[in-house]
């Protein structure tokens, strides 16, 4: 008799135990299902300065022709750093540098 | 050893191929992962063509190129490039977006599209992996170990986003700058964790092989240890079923940086399916070698009762699958993983999780390996591939034994 009340008081505590993790199992699904997907930020060298006319849905197909006639792309000796300086942010973006990858 | 004596499929002596429950099963999940992979396929994708102007400054036009774009100014100048890179990272494709301007430094980056599990994902933010970028210039090397950082326990996924930008800045060389980059050598990396990796294949095989029952111990013991240690607490890269997911989505990874992934899991498949033998669980899995050292201090005994032991492991095959499902679906493998192994080895995790760690722990103070025995997600995927294997077999034997008749 009292065998089988301690195998019962066991069976209890092991399906308490399973049941526990079970239920924090699903509290973890819900918290990962919930959790919007994480920002995305961009790191830039300074602040972009995008354009306001700048619409990404007009977007478009670049038709050979328009690529050919585009400013050229460089040669290697403009790749060059030593020949060509390096472009950087305006002293205005400068004086309110704060750049995304500083966090 | 008991942990593998566990009945939980039918016998698999069994004489005619049969459909059984389990089978029936079987097929039916192959169905719904086969659905829950077609969905996921085909509603993931993001358009990297709006973040163009987050890469590049100063751009009011953006023209598309397949994979590239050029980036104009208001007078109509072409003012840089961007292109999107493609790499595997732990959970799955990282999509890249980089910026150059005509000089070929790097102007900016942006992840596109990532599926990496949320903490190695956080970990490479907060170590400002990305922010090493801009200002670069596009011939510099950009490997880990040379000129970018290493980010300590998310080194997949920075590799991923390293090997992504790559991919990107070579796009950019070759069809923007037309100056393309020398090909790239890429070094087979081979270091402790794949050598530890197939010494306690070569321990497990032959410890499991070798006829004394105290050899056979002390070999087990001894490779559970060094598992739990370097596979665990050192390299945090114990088997999970993100990798199994990461697997069936076609998500893998560059060999060449990580062989360990290969080695890991096609060793397992391979054992399983050629010698029925589950090598891993018993014999080095770093949580089951955590478990047990806790056993041996109050000398915990399995506990499994006949009554509820067919409701529990249905029930762990029901977290399985539900696991494998959403990650199918959503093309993130590592959303639904719930095991604690990186609370434990890594020590990271909200508090959800370590309460899980917590309870884990007491509970394998007072019986053996709780976590494998009722919860792993591991064990359901190594139960369906013995019952794949034995079916196979089962119809490979019977269509042995009709041809010989003939």
């Amino acid at each position: 008799m009292e065998k089988a009340n301690n195998e019962r008081i066991k069976e209890v505590l092991l399906a308490a135990f399973v049941l526990l993790c079970v239920g924090l199992i699903f509290a973890l699904w819900l918290n990962a299902f919930s959790e919007k997907d994480v920002e995305t930020p961009y790191f830039y060298r300074g602040i972009p300065d995008v354009a306001e006319s700048f619409d990404a849905t007009e977007t478009a197909l670049a038709k050979p022709s328009v690529i050919e006639t585009a400013t050229p792309a460089p040669s290697p000796t403009r790749l060059q750093p030593t020949v060509t300086p390096t472009p950087s942010a305006t002293p205005d973006l400068l004086l309110n540098f704060t750049p995304e990858s500083d966090n | 050893m008991n942990f593998q004596n566990i009945p939980v499929l039918p016998d698999p002596q069994v004489k005619k191929s049969k459909l059984t429950a389990p089978r029936l099963v079987l097929i039916l999940s192959v169905a719904l992962a086969v659905l829950a992979w077609i969905y996921g396929y085909f509603s993931s994708g993001t358009e990297a063509a709006p973040f163009v102007a987050e890469v590049i400054g100063g751009v009011s036009r953006v023209e598309t190129r397949g994979d590239l774009f050029i980036g104009y100014d208001q007078d109509g100048n072409v003012i840089g490039y961007a292109a999107t890179g493609q790499a595997q990272g732990y959970g799955g494709p990282l999509k890249m977006l980089v910026g150059i301007d005509l000089d070929g430094e790097i102007t900016g980056v942006k992840i596109v599209e990532q599926r990496e599990t949320l903490g190695f994902f956080n970990l490479i933010l907060d170590r400002d992996f990305f922010g090493q970028y801009p200002g670069r210039n596009y011939r510099d090397p950009l490997q880990i170990n040379r000129d970018l950082k290493a980010v300590s326990g998310a080194t997949i996924s920075a590799e991923g986003v390293a090997s992504a930008a790559r991919n990107a800045i070579r796009l950019m060389a070759q069809e923007g700058l037309n100056s393309p980059l020398p090909p790239e050598k890429r070094p087979i990396q081979f270091g402790i964790p794949e050598i530890t990796l197939l010494g306690l294949y070569a321990a497990g095989y032959f410890g499991h092989k070798h006829r004394s029952g105290v050899w056979k111990r002390r070999i087990r013991w001894g490779t559970l240890l060094i598992g739990m240690v370097v596979l665990g607490f050192i390299y945090t890269a114990p088997l999970t079923i993100a990798q199994v997911i990461a697997l069936l989505s076609g998500y893998w990874p560059d060999w060449h940086n990580n062989l360990y992934w290969y080695l890991l899991i096609g060793g397992i498949l391979f054992v399983t399916t050629v010698d029925a033998k589950n090598p891993y669980c018993s014999w080095f899995c770093p949580f089951g070698a955590f478990q047990e050292c806790l056993a041996q201090l109050t000398n915990a005994k399995l506990y499994r009762p006949r009554r509820l032991a067919t409701f529990f492991t249905w029930l762990q095959r029901g977290l399985a699958f539900t696991a494998v499902l959403a990650g199918l679906a959503l093309r993130k493998p590592g959303i639904a993983g719930y095991e604690p192994f990186a609370t434990l080895f890594d020590f990271r995790g909200n508090m959800l999780e370590v309460v899980f760690l917590l309870v884990v722990s007491v509970a394998s103070l007072m019986m053996y390996r709780p976590f494998c025995n009722y919860l792993c997600p591991l064990d359901p995927v190594y139960d369906f591939v013995a019952e794949g294997r034995r079916w196979v077999r089962e119809g490979w034997l019977a269509w042995k034994k009709r041809t010989t008749k003939e």
